[in-house]
């Protein structure tokens, strides 16, 4: 039975149930649909389950292997956690019934088997998500139409990549080459999925769309979109690529400094995905069979740990109003349970030995530790890594340690209390202190982690988590967040106004997109006029071409138009020509058409 | 390929010639009329789908009545290009015709006979042009359909409707005498002007300059139809029309009909090998990409729902003729199939904008946000239509498009991929605000329609009154300063109110204020300013006259727009209108949901698998 049914289905059966039916009704069943479809993961067997024809192409609708075993994995539990944090939130069923169509599409976006239909799910992803977006309302709208814009041009990308896969290749599945080929593909790929995984440049959206809506809409957002990005970019670049991975060094050192200078909470949070997606790509760029593993690692524990820090803040904004971490402080006391939770998630992110984010951050530092390819310190030196990337890395973990420090310090102390709100309801306090008992346990017990890994023998074989090397790490890691951030503390918050991108990008695409505009229907309507003008010019002229033959003979020197013969009225000139001078211009008429034809 | 002699062809034209007869007869008794529409349109569609499991097994249904001119025979064929034509037609007579009882008895129009009846004559017209078997018989019918269209989009009888039926006829006679040239001039070159799978022999090895010119020609005549920069002018001014008659110009007949013109030169007159080799397909394949990008760019300015929609359509259409211009299997897959597919999802959307029109009077974006209130099921079908144009998977525009692009990349052709990847973009920018205020903005506070026209971050707006009862909100404080007239008193007395009246010469008219009369510069409501509705129409709508730049724009002659109470809640059920137009709209939207999933199982592409391998046999790639 559940090899013949793709996990796609049942989530979006129940978001069709969750859109009409009564709000507990809708949240039971897709809470468990998404759990269902969880241990349906662990149970289904490796292989090709269904394969058949999509508009006349070879296609496979559900294929599983390690890695997209994985994704569904976490892409169920983490859904059933959040419909159950969503219905303790109050929001209502058509909210969560975007979501799990949302859930769904990635779903069957990484049960896929071949790029066609991955395409097709990539693009509901985008449309499902836009409508999760906007069913907030308000400000949320015009964030959602331009996250719409942003996974348009991304999904059109990738479509193009397909397509150029296709010609390449001549099929649409996996198994038919190793990851994208061909001189154009691989670079449109990259970019594409580059704008949903939040590539510098392209990422503009993510901080501006995912603090918009519902609180539990976050939740939802800031797993899918960007993991089903990296799992694809996994199955386009199997082998990795340096470039790529270069990237994801640069978007971990990136996403942090920029999180350092927010004080919206849940942008804070945003640009951290970006940092930390870094290190997924970084992972599946570079070529080892380990880093692979790190970097789906990485990706099982984040989607945890992000999702509990969004639910932790959540319960915040939710008790407080407030998203403005400047605005709060000492809330510790009084949400006691938000707060450890939040704890959990902090310490979870930033790698604190212990957690599950040490774990597969460390499998993919230490990967970067072996790379010798821009080498940016001589090698003699100890305990360091030479390459840029590990730099890049290791820069990136005491910038989260930072950003983590810093949010946990305004919001959670920083000064008394000066209100009083209820901490987290049961309902949304029990999916995040189950979240957060994984984070300790899969960081206690590594092993477990790694069985559900792909490549587990490499894993298990070549990395050790607690050694005293990587202990000594993370903790020097944190030692340097904690004199870092209170050190900086003052000098970032006066920071904060550093924009991003996108004042440049945004007011260019609309200006730039608006002058193309402008400048094609003008333009056309100049033609459009000339043309109009013509013909209704000819028609006068035709309509009474006397008149017109008196006006330009009126006109040439040398002619009297006064004397020509008019019959009898003034102001024009008789057109009539003798048999004579009609057979002439007939004749040469004729003798002109003859002349054309023949030559 | 075996040809069976078989009435059928001919009865399909036929059988709505009667029925307009009929329907003309039936003027008195409305019902039985519209009965007769609904009879001929079922017993059309069912001959013609009679005939199509025959011709998916590889016969051909002929008629013929001997000689017509010269040796040329007046002879019908039901073959799969045609049949293609021909049941997406004739289907979706039946849908618009529902939709046309719902929607002029809504309206309480004028001349529904003539209506009718026309109708009828342009669906007989359509079907004729389908089973064409050469380029004169379709000239015949192509001619016969702008005739019976003509009364269609006058219908209005005012100034501007007539203005633009002059601008059709204009366009389309010119288009047909193009036509007529270019079959002359084929029939010159090859002795024969009848439809041959892959091209006619003798055209191939024909002088290639004359070759061109001919194609240019019956490319021409055609594309105007087709709607093909710069030929296209007639299709926006043409949706002065009631909306079930734009429906039927741009999704069932007169568009399709010019683009299945030109389909019917590519694939079986000259042949695509042809094409490709005098170097004619370049050029047609690039005066579609400049339409497919240009159209949809002017789109994204309009304020007018239907105009808007028209430059989709003329963009749309020439996804069809960019497809039909490559040599290659997947390319002219791709290009017929979104016959059908931008069929079924244009007819949604002009429908779903009449329904507007009907239950609202509304006709501008920037007038339509909540109204995902009022009209839930519409704006739903809105958003699917408009999904599909986009490209969105599901529906049948995303498979259409999958099958051009792997076509343009195969043959190398990456300006035209990149064209039709742009153009699902642009789609987004302009379809996706009518659908986001409709469901997640409200008339209250909105941003203002058209972005493009806006500044960046949009700008807010209300369509509702103000409470104390004065002119619509705009966010802006200059509006007040219009309330008054600039009248001074000095010249033309204080009211006197001392009982006794200051003597007035009344013999001469009264003096001018501002070049006209003062009693005239804000005219009552109840009467509609015609003036104002076709002022600077004649060089076309690109400038000023669709967007609000004016705050006055408001008064003129926008009866549109929500009641001062905000949208009424209808539900899901069915509440906002009559299920007349509902149906049909939820009709087609299914259609082309339907066509987006099981292409193959919907008879359609299957039909055109059948069509292209006939055409590209004995081509290698």
């Amino acid at each position: 039975m559940i090899e013949s049914v793709p996990p796609f289905v049942p989530v979006l059966l129940a978001a069709a149930i969750a859109a009409v039916a009564p709000r507990k009704v809708g949240h039971a069943v897709g809470f468990l649909a998404t759990a269902g479809v969880a241990v349906g993961a662990l149970l289904v067997p490796d292989g090709t389950l269904i394969a058949g024809q999509l508009f006349g192409f070879e296609t496979v609708l559900y294929g599983v292997d390690d890695f997209s075993r994985l994704m569904g994995l976490i892409f169920g539990l983490i859904g059933a956690a959040a419909v159950l944090y969503s219905y303790s939130s109050e929001a209502d069923g058509k909210q969560t019934a975007a979501a799990l169509g949302y859930v769904g599409t990635s779903l069957g976006a990484v049960f896929a088997g071949d790029w066609l239909t991955l395409v097709f799910f990539w693009e509901l992803m985008a449309v499902t998500s836009t409508l999760l977006v906007w069913y907030y309302g308000g400000r949320a709208v015009r964030t959602g139409f331009r996250y719409a814009l942003a996974h348009g041009i991304g999904g059109t990308i990738v479509l193009g990549a397909v397509v150029w896969q296709y010609v390449e290749v001549g099929s649409f599945l996996f198994g038919a080459a190793t990851g994208v080929v061909g001189p154009v593909a691989p670079v449109l790929m990259a970019v594409g999925i580059g704008v949903n995984v939040g590539f510098i440049g392209l990422h503009t959206w993510l901080p501006d769309t995912y603090p918009s809506p519902h609180i539990a809409a976050s939740v939802f957002l800031c797993v899918y979109t960007t993991k089903t990005g990296v799992y694809a970019m996994f199955r386009a670049f199997p082998e990795g690529h340096l470039w790529i991975a270069y990237m994801g060094g640069a978007m971990a050192v990136f996403g942090a400094s920029m999180a350092l200078l927010q004080e919206d909470m849940r942008r804070l949070l945003s640009y951290h995905i970006i940092s930390q997606v870094g290190y997924m790509v970084a992972g599946v760029g570079i070529t080892t069979e380990l880093a692979t593993a790190g970097a789906f690692g990485h990706v099982f524990n984040h989607i945890l740990y992000k999702a509990l820090l969004f639910m932790s803040i959540g319960v915040v904004i939710y008790r407080t109003g407030i998203e403005d971490i400047t605005e709060v402080g000492g809330l510790w006391k009084v949400m006691p349970l938000t707060f450890i939770s939040y704890l959990f998630g902090a310490a979870a992110i930033s790698g604190v030995p212990g957690f599950n984010g040490f774990v597969s951050k460390g499998i993919v530092i230490a990967e970067a530790h072996h790379m010798h390819n821009i080498n940016v310190v001589p090698e003699s030196i100890p305990f360091v890594g030479t390459d840029l990337l590990w730099w890049l890395l290791i820069i990136g973990g005491i910038g989260t340690f930072m950003s983590f420090i810093k949010l946990g310090y305004y919001v959670f102390f920083h000064g008394p209390a000066s209100i009083d709100p209820d901490d987290a309801k049961v309902g949304q306090a029990a999916p995040m202190l189950a979240v957060g008992s994984l984070c300790l346990a899969f960081g206690l017990l590594p092993g477990v982690l790694f069985e559900l890994l792909p490549y587990t023998d490499v894993v298990t074989a070549e990395y050790t988590t607690y050694t005293v090397p990587h202990v000594a790490e993370g903790i020097a890691l944190g030692v340097a967040g904690f004199v870092g951030f209170f050190s900086l503390k003052n000098v970032l918050s006066r920071l904060t106004w550093i924009p991003d991108v996108d004042r440049v990008l945004n007011p260019a695409v609309f200006y730039g997109g608006r002058a193309l505009v402008v400048a094609v229907t003008e333009t056309w309507a100049a033609v459009d006029r000339v043309a109009v003008a013509v013909a209704s010019g000819a028609l006068r002229v035709g309509s009474d071409p006397q008149h017109y033959a008196y006006a330009t003979a009126k006109r040439l020197p040398g002619i009297e138009a006064e004397a020509r013969p008019n019959g009898g009225r003034p102001g024009t000139i008789d057109l009539q020509v003798s048999m004579g001078t009609s057979v002439f211009l007939i004749v040469m008429t004729l003798l002109g058409a003859l002349a054309v034809l023949l030559l | 390929m075996t040809e069976v002699v078989d009435p059928r062809p001919i009865a399909a034209v036929l059988i709505s010639v009667v029925g307009t007869f009929a329907i003309l007869a039936a003027h008195r008794r409305p019902n039985v009329r519209e009965g007769v529409t609904l009879t001929v349109a079922l017993g059309k569609f069912g001959i013609i789908a009679s005939m199509v499991p025959g011709v998916l097994a590889g016969d051909i249904y002929v008629w013929s009545l001997g000689s017509f001119v010269i040796d040329i025979p007046f002879e019908l064929r039901a073959d799969a290009l045609g049949l293609l034509f021909g049941t997406l037609a004739s289907l979706l007579w039946i849908i618009t015709s529902l939709y046309s009882i719902g929607y002029m008895r809504g309206l309480d129009e004028h001349s529904q006979t003539r209506y009718f009846a026309s109708f009828a004559m342009s669906l007989s017209a359509a079907v004729g042009i389908a089973f064409a078997s050469n380029l004169l018989v379709l000239f015949v019918f192509y001619e016969v359909l702008t005739a019976a269209t003509y009364p269609l989009v006058a219908h209005d009888e005012t100034e501007e409707a007539r203005k633009a039926g002059r601008k059709y006829l204009a366009y389309t006679f010119g288009g047909g005498v193009a036509v007529l040239a270019g079959t002359a001039v084929v029939y010159w070159l090859a002795g024969t002007v009848a439809f041959t799978p892959g091209g006619i022999e003798a055209l191939a090895t024909a002088d290639p300059t004359l070759a061109r010119g001919a194609f240019a020609l019956l490319a021409a005549g055609f594309g105007v139809k087709a709607g093909l920069m710069p030929l296209h002018s007639w299709l926006p001014d043409a949706m002065v029309a009631p909306t079930p008659v734009s429906g039927l110009l741009h999704a069932v007949a007169v568009v399709k009909s010019g683009v299945f013109g030109i389909s019917r030169v590519v694939l079986d007159v000259y042949g695509p090998e042809a094409v490709a080799d005098l170097g004619v397909g370049l050029a047609l394949g690039s005066v579609a990409a400049i339409t497919l990008v240009a159209a949809s760019v002017i789109a994204l300015r309009k304020d007018n729902l239907k105009r808007r929609l028209a430059y989709s359509t003329v963009s749309q259409l020439s996804y069809i003729v960019l497809g039909l211009s490559i040599l290659h299997p997947d390319a002219i897959t791709g290009g017929l199939l979104h016959i059908p597919a931008h069929a079924f999802m244009k007819l949604t959307l002009f429908f779903c904008a009449g329904i507007i029109h009907v239950e609202t009077h509304t006709d501008d974006i920037s007038d339509m946000a909540g109204i995902g209130k009022r009209m839930p099921l519409t704006m739903a079908a809105f958003a699917v239509a408009a999904a599909g144009m986009a490209g969105i998977p599901l529906v049948a525009g995303f498979v259409s498009k999958f099958y051009l692009l792997v076509g343009t990349v195969s043959v190398g052709n990456y300006v035209f991929a990149g064209a039709l990847l742009l153009s699902g973009i642009l789609n987004i920018a302009y379809f996706w605000p009518v659908v986001y205020q409709a469901f997640f903005e409200s008339e209250d506070a909105h941003d203002a329609k058209p972005l493009v026209e806006n500044p960046l971050g949009g700008m807010e707006r209300s369509s509702l009154a103000r409470p104390d009862g004065g002119r619509p909100e705009d966010g802006d404080d200059s509006a007040d300063e219009d309330d008054d007239l600039d009248v001074d008193p000095e010249e033309f007395g204080r009211p006197d109110f001392s009982g006794s009246s200051e003597k007035r010469d009344y013999s001469e008219p009264a003096p001018l204020v501002d070049g006209e009369y003062a009693v005239d510069q804000n005219p009552s409501d109840h009467r509609v300013e015609e003036g104002d509705e076709t002022e600077g129409d004649d060089a076309d709508d690109h400038t000023s006259e669709d967007h609000h730049s004016t705050e006055d724009h408001h008064d003129e002659h926008h009866h549109g727009g929500p009641p001062p109470s905000g949208w009424t809640r209808s539900g899901w059920f069915g509440g906002e209108s009559t299920w007349f137009m509902l149906g049909p709209i939820l009709a087609a939207m299914t259609g082309s949901v339907v066509l987006g999933l099981v292409p193959h199982t919907a008879v359609f592409l299957r039909l055109i698998d059948g069509i292209v391998s006939a055409v590209l046999a004995g081509v290698t790639f």
